[in-house]
């Protein structure tokens, strides 16, 4: 679909600089109106969003990912490893 | 600023006095969490055990110019990144998905194909927040290691642009370019378990 000028591969390309705020006046505008009669994109354009907060979610604190304890074959390993 | 503590102060005297017990400490404290950053930024286990054993011995070596009221964990974190990432740059490829099946598709007139559909409103709404880190952790994993690196340095890691470029040694807007192409990836591969069922 081409809403005036922009179609949904070049707002797909160019979305991280529309997020970011980093485009020309013009060219934001024909993004808006892009996003205003395309239901795809604006879809898009939520779930991109969306999978950036996801990401969040695995910040910090690892939760089940850290393991108990490190193997003893690699804690033996580093030891060596520093004596030499 | 969290400035360490009198433990972390002492443990940091006793490793610059050559202490190997306080080194075993610091190994087996810290260690899990390095494993577990390692393990994020290089799927093979051997290959994140190496990272793991370097950074031990890469922070031993300079500490020396450990600053003083950083913490260690942040310290050896960073280290550890560092690490990673110098194993991705000296490594042989393996192969691997290409990125481009995880992008979207479009028609020769640009229109997306199939078309984007809603997601749920939240992904915790449906599911356990550990379930949903699971189905993001997974599908991050299955990312071109390349992609993978900058996704992971600066949405999870937090790093700046201009210090990703530097860590990996590409430019400032080759990063912004493939973070672009795995974020874009990453929804792909979400796509599936968070769209919502009816349009």
């Amino acid at each position: 679909m081409r809403i005036f000028s922009l179609t949904c591969r070049e707002f797909i390309e160019f979305l991280d600089g529309y997020i970011a705020g980093e485009l020309p006046p013009v060219q934001r505008k024909e993004f808006d109106w892009h996003l205003r009669l395309c239901r795809s994109c604006r879809a898009y354009l939520r779930s991109y969003r969306e999978t950036v907060r996801l990401e969040g979610l695995l910040r910090g604190d690892p939760g089940r990912e850290v393991p108990e304890s490190v193997p003893e074959e690699l804690v033996a390993a580093i030891l060596a490893a520093r004596g030499r | 600023m969290n400035g360490p503590g009198d433990g972390e102060q002492d443990l940091l005297e006793r490793l610059l006095a050559g202490d190997d017990r306080a080194f075993e400490s610091l190994i087996r404290e810290q260690g899990p969490r390095l494993l577990a950053v390692c393990r994020r930024f290089l799927r093979n286990e051997e290959d994140a055990r190496d990272a793991v054993q370097e950074a031990f011995c890469s922070a031993v070596r300079s500490l020396g110019g450990f600053e003083r009221g950083s913490r260690l964990a942040t310290w050896l974190h960073r280290i550890a990144v560092n690490c990673c990432l110098m194993k991705l740059r000296t490594q042989r490829r393996r192969p691997e998905e290409p990125i481009e099946d995880f992008l979207p598709k479009f028609s020769d007139n640009g229109h997306q194909v199939p078309p984007s559909r809603p997601w749920k409103a939240s992904a915790e709404e449906v599911l356990e927040r550990e379930e949903t880190r699971q189905i993001v952790r997974d599908a991050i994993e299955r990312l071109p290691e390349s992609y993978r690196a900058v996704l992971l340095l600066r949405d999870i890691e937090e790093v700046s642009t201009a210090e990703a470029a530097r860590l990996i040694g590409i430019s400032e807007n080759a990063v912004k370019i493939r973070l672009h192409r795995a974020r874009q990836a990453l929804r792909g591969l979400l796509d599936g378990p968070f769209r919502r069922r009816r349009p």
